[in-house]
Order: C-alpha cells, then sequence, then structure tokens
C-alpha cells in the first residue's frame, strides 16, 4: 500500500509536487498537513492525500492529477469507445 | 451524525465549518482543527480498504478531500454543515460495466447493511454518473463505484473544470461545453446498457439513439476542445 501526497495546481492543470509514502501512511498524513499550511493562501491549489496498492492505479484512479496534460488521452479513449460502439452497432444491425 | 469519535463536537464542527465557507483564505488553526477531525476518518481508512479489496478481490483506492474542495462544498450547500459532508474520506473502485457495477454494489450493501445508496445512473448529478455508498464505518466513509465509460467522463470533467472554473461540474460554466459534456454523458450511459444488453438483445431504440451520438461524437469533441 501506498500513500502518496500530490500538490496540483488547478488553474496551470499541473502537479506542482508530490511524495510517495511507502508503508508510512501516517508520515504522509502529517505530510500532507505541512503542505496545506504552506499553501493555504493558494485557493486555486489542491493538497491531495491518495492511496492505493501501486502508483499505476492511482494514476487510473485520479488520473487527473497524475497526468494533468491527458486530456488527449481522454480524445483517445473517446475514439476507442466510438470504434468499440460502432463495431457493437454493426453487429446489432 | 455520530461525532463522538471526532473529539469535537457537533457544534465546534460546524462553527469550523462556517469559518471555513466565509473565509477568503483558512486560518492555520482551522486547518489544524480540520485535520484534528479529518484524522479519524484517516485512522478507518486502512481498515475499509482491506474490507472492501476482499470483496471486489481487485483494486480499490482511496482519497481524502482537499481542503479547496470542503470550502466549495460548504459554499454550495444551504445550510452549509461541516458536519453533514459524508465524503470527507472516501474509495473508488472501477469496474468494466453496469453487470459489474450492480454485482459489486449489491455486494458492498450486504457488508455494510446500513449504508445509503445513491444511485446516480437514474438520477445523474450534473451528467455525473456512478453509485456512490456511504457506510457508516462508525464516521460517514463514501464508496464510488464508476463503469470504465463512468470514469472516462469524470475524469474528462474534472480536467475540463480546471480549465473553464469548477462551476462546470455543477451546472454552470460555458453553455456549449456544458450542454456537450452533457451529451457525451448521455452517450457513455447508452454504450454501456449496450454493452450490459448485449448486441442481440438492444433494442432498435437504443442502437438508434447511439448511431444518432456517434453521429455527433465529432462535434461535441470540436466543442470540448479534445484534441
Amino acid at each position: 500500500m501506498i500513500d502518496v501526497v500530490v500538490v496540483y495546481d488547478r488553474s496551470a492543470a499541473s502537479m506542482i509536487e508530490q511524495h510517495v509514502y511507502s508503508g508510512d501512511p501516517r508520515a504522509a498524513f502529517a505530510r500532507r498537513f505541512e503542505l496545506e499550511l504552506a499553501y493555504r493562501k493558494r485557493t486555486d491549489v489542491e493538497v491531495v492525500l491518495v492511496s492505493g496498492a501501486t502508483l499505476d492505479d492511482l494514476k487510473t484512479s485520479h488520473a487527473r492529477y497524475f497526468d494533468p496534460g491527458a486530456i488527449r488521452a481522454d480524445r483517445e479513449t473517446a475514439d476507442r469507445h466510438k470504434k468499440e460502439i460502432e463495431r457493437l452497432l454493426d453487429r446489432a444491425s | 451524525m455520530n461525532t463522538e469519535h471526532t473529539g469535537l463536537s457537533k457544534s465546534q464542527l460546524d462553527k469550523l465549518g462556517s469559518r471555513l465557507r466565509n473565509s477568503t483564505e483558512p486560518a492555520n488553526e482551522d486547518l489544524a482543527l480540520l485535520d484534528r477531525y479529518r484524522e479519524q476518518f484517516f485512522v478507518l481508512n486502512d481498515a475499509v480498504l482491506g474490507e472492501l479489496r476482499k470483496l471486489t478481490g481487485s483494486g480499490v483506492e482511496s482519497r481524502h478531500k482537499s481542503v479547496p474542495s470542503i470550502v466549495a462544498k460548504l459554499r454550495r450547500r444551504q445550510p452549509a454543515r461541516l458536519s453533514a459532508i459524508q465524503d470527507l474520506a472516501g474509495a473508488r473502485i472501477i469496474v468494466w460495466d453496469l453487470r459489474a457495477q450492480d454485482f459489486l454494489v449489491e455486494k458492498i450493501v450486504g457488508r455494510y447493511p446500513d449504508a445509503t445508496v445513491d444511485d446516480k445512473r437514474l438520477r445523474p448529478t450534473f451528467s455525473y454518473r456512478a453509485v456512490h455508498i456511504v457506510a457508516d464505518v462508525p464516521l460517514p466513509y463514501e464508496i464510488q463505484v464508476r463503469t470504465l465509460n463512468q470514469q472516462t467522463w469524470a475524469q474528462l470533467s474534472e480536467r475540463l473544470a480546471d480549465r473553464y472554473g469548477f462551476e462546470l461540474k455543477y451546472g454552470g460554466g460555458p453553455p456549449d461545453v456544458a450542454l456537450a459534456l452533457t451529451e457525451y454523458s448521455d452517450f457513455l450511459a447508452a454504450a454501456d446498457r449496450l454493452v450490459a444488453l448485449g448486441d442481440e438483445n438492444a433494442s432498435d431504440d437504443l442502437t438508434g439513439t447511439i448511431r444518432a451520438y456517434v453521429e455527433r461524437l465529432p462535434t461535441l469533441m470540436e466543442v470540448l476542445k479534445i484534441r
């Protein structure tokens, strides 16, 4: 299990910093608080604590924080969905 | 809600919520109080995630609500009560399709029989679809179960909200973008239904609806500026 503290700039849609903790959730919780204090004047900045089995899992479930530029990937996903749906529609007709 | 586990009374919590809601930037002392409250949720997290992993046999990720998200929620709600927020801590589980979603929701409710279920597939929240289960463990803990399509849409909505402003998620923002997001959500929901029914059982109405969406997709992508 890993805990990751992410500092994310919403207005720039980019990650400012990331801290990964393996097997030390308390340290992650404490770090989040330190960072919340540090960024408290920035209302456009989110300090987020996410936990999961692996970093790759978190990159899927909370993709926005880890790959903010990935609106591109949304387009690819949309294109893939379109093809899959068209295939299903062909079979249905 | 039961606040005896938090070390703060309900009244203290709600006064804290009021200050957070009304201040332009949170005071250090208020962040410390909020941290004390959230710690109780954090302590529960490992145990709940362990339970959910046993139930799902697959990936479960958790997140703790950030301060700006808490403040935004307090500002959206009237009355704005911190003690009433049910998703300070939560888990997210992504499943392949609607059948897997139904199956998993049933298992989770079986494990937490007193949980409340908000089926946002039937009543989407500003086009957001998922099933949310709030378990009392004994503090409220929100479990989001999303299909892959619902997850795709939710991530896109978050990213577009970064671009166009938080209000896009709550019915505001540029009307053409909001409308395109709604149409895209409807398309993905119809696609989920098609997959659940199987191509042989899909009605002509459903396939017709989806064909119309497929034709509209390039326009939607253009409005959403997904390139």
